[in-house]
């Protein structure tokens, strides 16, 4: 194992490792930050309606 | 036994008043087959070596077609709800509707490919394999093709829907039944790749009507 | 068991005590993993730095069929027992699904550059992870394409599992078609054995993509739950 050999060094192949991990850290955050979104949304249009109601009989 | 050769009847004479769409199945085969030769040159060893692919891949977007409709008929006048309630087994529907529309689709692209081997300059000597891969090949699309017809009825955008879901299902057809002819030049011997085929066609017709049916029972529930 | 967790309600208590817990740990593996992978992690001898996106590559490829896996369990519980949850839980999984393999067919085809000197290569693997998205995108367009979302929700999870029996077919085919074209020599991808310090940051990673996976899916079943609700107190309010 070689600790010094570390990603500064990796010029030849820098070009291809550095966009893998730009990728797939955009697509997972995003997806992340697309779920939480609609969550929020969501749930605020829950609260809206849930509001309006009467609360008797609809707890499930 | 007997409601099942009415039923039969019934498609058979709704696919004749039907029959133009047979025609236009054939001649979107032809059509698109007579367009590679534009697109990559008429050079002869070219066609003959991309010939068999090219007429498989014809004839699989040919058959998606007329696929949507393989229900969509009786779904929209309502006997699709009375074939459910029938006492025939919905599987046994599904079945006579496949038979139905390989007669009228898959069967008349088989007796027209010969026509496009000549034009694709196919070698003769791999003609008998190539029909005998359409002949086991082309009942699988109408089988995979039920059940893909059965899930979008209603659907927004159903017949482009279909081909989304059913043309990636169908990739192993198109392996088997193009290395035949590829296994018969390499002279290899295409037992192995009909063989395969083989095995498809049974295990789509013992699995594709229980799936189908079962599409079909969701659909006018 | 099954049916315990049926209820929304109490589905969603769990739900909100175990996230915080999956959030951290996964946090904690991508920054282990992250810390293996990139800098102490050794150089292979053959393929250089590129082996680091193995590292991204074969876990997203792991995830991309487990997804597919759990989706096809859940249909299949959905459809057998009418269990609402199940059906959630296959809706939540695909879109994750279809992101680990977005990701595994990207970085394989940026491994894919230096290593064979082309972005794409009909590779029997490549083209059976290919197929596996049209069948991601397949199940969230059938899914989406009705007004009614119950009939969608069942006409797909009969997708799922027509897929799912054809998924092994497709790959032997694609395997069987890809080494009568293309020598395979060339394209092997397990050529060298893989060295141990590699196996650290590859199951450290594995660990935090599958983390993501069980917080983001319980997430999105939240999510799917609530628009469920929304969706009846709108019905009750419109017939009121």
């Amino acid at each position: 194992m070689n600790n010094t050999e570390t990603i500064l060094s990796m010029t030849k192949h820098a070009g291809y490792v550095w966009p893998s991990y730009g990728i797939a850290a955009l697509v997972l955050v995003g997806l992340v930050v697309l779920s939480l979104r609609a969550l929020k949304r969501t749930r605020a249009e829950l609260e809206r309606i849930e509001a309006q109601m009467p609360r008797d009989k609809d707890e499930a | 036994m007997n409601a099942v050769s009415v039923l039969f009847r019934r498609e058979m004479r709704l696919a004749m008043r039907q029959s133009a769409d047979s025609v236009m199945v054939i001649a979107f085969f032809v059509i698109a087959v007579v367009l590679f030769p534009f697109g990559v040159g008429p050079e002869p060893n070219m066609l003959a070596r991309i010939g068999p692919g090219v007429i498989w891949v014809a004839a699989l977007l040919a058959a998606m077609l007329s696929m949507d409709r393989m229900f969509m008929g009786d779904y929209e006048d309502g006997s699709l709800e009375l074939l459910v309630l029938s006492p025939v087994a919905l599987e046994f529907v599904v079945l006579v509707k496949v038979l139905a529309h390989w007669l009228t689709t898959g069967l008349p692209l088989i007796v027209t490919a010969p026509l496009l081997f000549v034009m694709m300059n196919v070698p003769t000597e791999i003609w008998p394999v190539l029909l005998m891969t359409l002949l086991l090949g082309t009942p699988v699309l109408s089988l995979l093709g039920s059940v893909g017809a059965a899930l979008v009825l209603g659907a927004r955008r159903g017949g482009v829907l279909l081909s989304l879901l059913v043309l990636p299902l169908l990739i192993p057809v198109l392996i088997f039944a193009v290395g035949s002819g590829d296994a018969v030049l390499y002279g290899t011997g295409a037992k192995a790749n009909l063989m395969l085929l083989g095995g498809v066609l049974l295990g789509s017709l013992a699995l594709t009507p229980w799936a189908a049916a079962q599409a079909l029972r969701e659909a006018v529930a | 068991m099954l049916h315990y967790f049926a209820n929304p309600t109490r589905f969603q208590r769990l739900s909100r005590r175990i996230e915080p817990w999956l959030l951290v740990a996964m946090i904690l593996c991508f920054a282990f993993g992250l810390y293996f992978a990139l800098f102490s992690s050794p150089v292979d001898y053959q393929q250089g730095h590129t082996v680091r996106i193995m590292y991204i590559h074969v876990p997203a490829a792991w995830m991309a069929l487990f997804c597919y896996t759990a989706m096809a369990v859940a249909a299949a519980v959905a459809m057998i027992w009418k269990h609402a949850l199940a059906d959630v839980a296959a809706k939540a999984t695909a879109p994750i699904g279809a992101v680990f393999t977005f990701l595994a067919l990207v970085t394989g085809s940026l491994w894919g550059k230096p290593m064979w000197g082309t972005w794409w290569v009909w590779d029997a693997r490549l083209t059976s992870v290919l197929v596996l998205f049209f069948l991601y995108l397949g199940y969230m367009a059938l899914r989406d394409a009705f007004d009614e979302p119950g009939r969608g929700a069942r006409a797909s999870a009969i997708l799922v599992l027509v897929g799912f029996v054809n998924v092994p077919i497709i790959k032997f085919s694609v395997d069987w078609w890809n080494t009568l074209h293309q020598p395979s020599s060339v394209l092997r991808m397990d050529g060298p054995t893989i060295h141990p310090d590699m196996l650290t940051p590859l199951f450290l990673m594995a660990a935090a993509f599958q983390l993501y996976y069980f917080w983001l899916v319980l997430v999105r079943i939240r999510r799917e739950l609530m628009a469920n609700r929304t969706r009846a107190l709108r019905h009750r309010q419109a017939a009121a």
